[in-house]
């Protein structure tokens, strides 16, 4: 209200006049303005978000000095001077900070803050989220956000989020910026963790699907996945289980519903094998674990797939060798039954020959009876060999002379449109092996080779010194890592597929024409190796050629020099007692009938029981020979031996077999002064072992 | 000279310049109303309530933004019924204070004062 005097023309004053003004609208926009200041004041102070009221006047102003004086790049600038970038930070005013500010940073009291910005809060992680801060002020940015680390007073590493915007009217000068600082350090953990459990996801040996239980489609996978199936992550979340999975069903929704339903009845989980295609069309066995998982009212399939590749490529090794096993006993069995029936065969036609004169019309089908027995016997010999059944004498050798000793039959065996090289080692290990055994595999491998080069060709035989180590014998399941002695045999021929080489050393089975061939030849040499605890791989491609590699264990032991035996036709004779023993009357017999030819007197008995009583009831005959069959009813070969060694301690001992077992040799390999004949046997040699034992001194042995 | 004294033919041409003059003011009166008008409607218009008083504290006029003011509707309802030094209120409010002040010369202004009218 204004009261003032109205004057007439010499001055007096006349009238007064008041002003009044209605102050009630302005009055009640201070008002409002003062209650809007008092609930900012409130939000100011009571928010739980930490919130700053900060001056950037000075850095702004710092920063278009900066610009002046012409500095373009000031990213480059603030890289380059560390020094400064913490200088502006000092530039920085706090105006106020509000409660959830002291709360946030652990501090005691505002005054803490304000002032000059107190770079003690300022991790190194938030130096790089500075000059951004900085950037966006010399740019006139009127908002900004970014993320940052800081140190609480006590310490603490806080993960924030940083926003801030000019307040209005400040836009030029930076005078007021309203800060805040959201606390994201409990996120920041989750996305640390997420990070954590999905690197470790991605790691897993094992590929991992997440997939839609109602679609089938993935919604996530590890990259265990993406690399066995050859596909990125992008182009195989779009796909689906029937996308990839061929070994079952699953192309429909009824089927998918029923695979689903079976997961879900399985309990915690359901483990079955799959088959699982590549992007590029290839196929790979899986042995997957499946469980149903409901997440927030959403159903999952939980596919956790190993690849089993490499365990079912062992798998079947194993069963390859254990096939082989069973193959080998069934042929022992029968090759010891053969030996018995051909030792008849072979010696009571030999008999009949004897008495035969010469020119009589049934000698040369006696002859034709005896030549085909004898390829019957050595068919079973290769049989047995196979079988690792065969009986053996090793001996320490080199097996470069051996090849070259028998260079000139190798060569006979080749046709003449075939190159022969011989690459011996030099200082080639020593092996351990029957050297016939050994000719037999080399004989094999070669007419294999010959077999493979109708046309002709190169044939090598190169020989080497080699170490098998953990990592090959992890690979091979039948072999011991160590130090070996290798024959390679490698033929320029026709090759072999990958299904042939699945069976090539399984007995009977032959590539060539019914007729052509046995099946036994790599069967053989198979066998042979293995009985020498050595190994035979395959390498051959079709078209490409083949090789075979021998491996046997390397020894450090001196070699023998190889014997030759001489054979004549001549039948030595003699006068001594010899006891027969033998379950097979066929085959005793018959060497009854041989020795006593040749001039023994000769005693007989079916078995080891049977043979004690004769000796007590004809009240201990002289004996000088026990000739008996190592496996026999009622008491075997070894057992009766050691028994008549007590009664006569001078008695020589001759043991036959066509089979054995370990009453006289280890696995096939005879024992060191036992003298051994192998069935079947022809009365020549017969007649000769028997003079060779009973020719011995005392603990002396034939080779 | 006193009018007795005047001739006839003085006094005629007297009556004559009067008569002049009073259809010269007449014509003043008419020329000026316009302006005499638009003063009137200014302060009748003028948003900040103007209410004049005589010396004797007699309210000879006010303006619609003062009858607003005091919650009035005709102007009659305080011309010659409201005076500043007799009304209590305005003695309360420093009104009359004020009103003697400025008759002694001065320029008065009061703080912001709440009138209730309801």
């Amino acid at each position: 209200m204004t009261f003032f005097p109205v004057r007439n023309t010499v001055g007096e004053i006349i009238q007064i006049v008041a002003l009044n003004e209605d102050v009630t609208e302005r009055n009640q926009a201070i008002e409002a303005l003062q209650k809007s200041e008092e609930r900012y004041r409130s939000f100011f102070d009571n928010s739980p978000i930490s919130l700053w009221e900060e001056d950037f006047s000075v850095v702004k102003a710092y920063l278009d000095r900066l610009r002046n004086e012409g500095i373009t790049d000031l990213r480059r600038y603030f890289e380059d001077h560390p020094q400064a970038r913490t200088d502006h930070i000092g530039l920085i005013k706090v105006v106020d900070v509000n409660q959830a500010t002291l709360e946030l940073y652990q501090a005691e009291s505002k005054e803490a803050f304000l002032g000059e910005l107190d770079q003690e809060i300022l991790s190194e992680g938030s130096l790089d989220a500075l000059i951004e801060e900085l950037l966006a002020i010399d740019e006139g940015k009127a908002q900004f956000e970014i993320e940052t680390v800081n140190r609480t007073f006590a310490g603490d590493k806080k993960y924030l989020l940083l926003t801030w915007s000019v307040a209005p009217g400040f836009e030029k000068t930076y005078g007021k910026v309203l800060v805040s600082f959201i606390d994201v350090t409990k996120r920041k953990q989750y996305e640390l963790e997420l990070t954590r459990f999905r690197t470790i996801l991605n790691q897993a040996g094992e590929a991992i699907f997440v997939t839609n239980a109602q679609t089938g489609h993935f919604i996530d996978v590890n990259e265990t996945a993406c690399r066995l199936l050859g596909y990125s992550r992008k182009e195989l979340l779009k796909l689906g289980v029937a996308d990839i999975e061929i070994s079952c069903s699953l192309k429909t929704t009824s089927q998918w519903v029923a695979h689903v339903e079976q997961i879900k009845q399985a309990g915690e989980f359901l483990f079955r094998k799959g088959l699982q295609r590549r992007q590029d069309g290839t196929t790979y066995p899986v042995e997957l674990m499946l469980s149903h998982q409901s997440f927030e009212g959403e159903d999952y399939i939980l596919a956790v797939a190993r690849d089993i590749t490499e365990q079912k490529r062992l798998e079947d090794r194993l069963h390859q060798a254990q096939r082989m096993e069973a193959v080998g006993q069934l042929a022992g069995g029968i090759a010891h039954n053969f030996n018995n029936m051909l030792t008849a065969i072979m010696g009571y036609t030999g008999l009949s020959l004897e008495t035969l004169p010469a020119n009589h019309p049934a000698a040369s089908d006696l002859q034709g009876i005896q030549k085909t027995a004898e390829r019957a016997a050595k068919l079973v010999q290769q049989l047995l060999a196979f079988t690792s059944k065969q009986v053996v004498q090793p001996q320490i050798l080199n097996i470069n002379e051996l090849i070259i000793s028998i260079k000139i039959m190798l060569r006979q065996l080749i046709s003449e449109d075939i190159e022969l090289v011989i690459l011996p080692a030099p200082e080639l290990g020593q092996v351990k092996i029957d050297p016939g055994q050994f000719e037999q595999v080399i004989v094999n491998l070669i007419l294999n080779a010959r077999a493979a080069m109708p046309m002709g060709g190169k044939l090598t035989i190169e020989t080497t010194n080699i170490i098998l180590d953990q990592e090959y014998a992890s690979q091979h399941v039948e072999v011991d890592p160590g130090d070996y002695v290798m024959m390679a045999i490698c033929d320029t021929g026709s090759g072999m597929a990958e299904e042939v080489q699945q069976h090539i050393f399984e007995p009977f089975f032959t590539t060539k024409d019914v007729g052509q061939g046995t099946g036994l030849g790599l069967a053989t040499c198979f066998g042979i190796v293995k009985q020498n605890s050595g190994h035979i791989a395959v390498y051959s491609e079709p078209e490409q050629g083949t090789t075979f590699k021998v491996y046997l264990p390397r020894l450090e032991e001196t070699p023998v020099k190889l014997s030759q035996s001489n054979q004549s036709d001549y039948l030595p004779t003699g006068d001594e007692t010899i006891f027969i023993v033998e379950d097979e009357i066929t085959v005793r017999e018959m060497a009854a009938r041989i020795l006593h030819q040749q001039g023994y007197t000769i005693l007989r008995a079916a078995n080891g029981e049977e043979a004690l009583e004769l000796i007590t009831e004809q009240a201990k005959p002289t004996i000088h020979l026990l000739i008996t069959d190592v496996i026999m009813p009622r008491m075997g070969g070894g057992i009766l031996a050691d028994k008549l060694k007590n009664i006569y301690p001078t008695i020589k001992v001759l043991y036959i077999s066509g089979y054995t077992d370990n009453a006289i040799v280890h696995h096939g390999v005879l024992e060191p002064g036992v003298n051994f004949l192998p069935k079947p046997f022809t009365p020549n040699a017969l007649a000769r072992k028997v003079r060779g034992v009973l020719d011995q001194a005392d603990g002396e042995s034939l080779a | 000279m006193n009018d007795e004294a005047k001739t006839k033919t003085q006094l005629i041409t007297e009556l004559g310049t009067m008569r002049r003059r009073v259809s010269e003011l007449e014509a003043l009166i008419v020329e000026q109303a316009p302006i005499r008008e638009q003063l009137q409607h200014l302060i009748e218009q003028l948003p900040i309530g103007v209410q004049i008083f005589d010396t004797s504290g007699q309210c000879i006029d006010a303006n619609e933004a003062q009858l607003r003011i005091f919650g009035l509707r005709q102007s009659e309802q305080i011309i010659g019924k409201h005076n500043l030094f007799t009304d209590p209120m305005a003695e309360k409010t420093g009104a009359q204070a004020a009103g003697r002040r400025v008759l002694a010369g001065e320029i008065v202004r009061l703080p912001d004062v709440h009138f209730d009218f309801s």
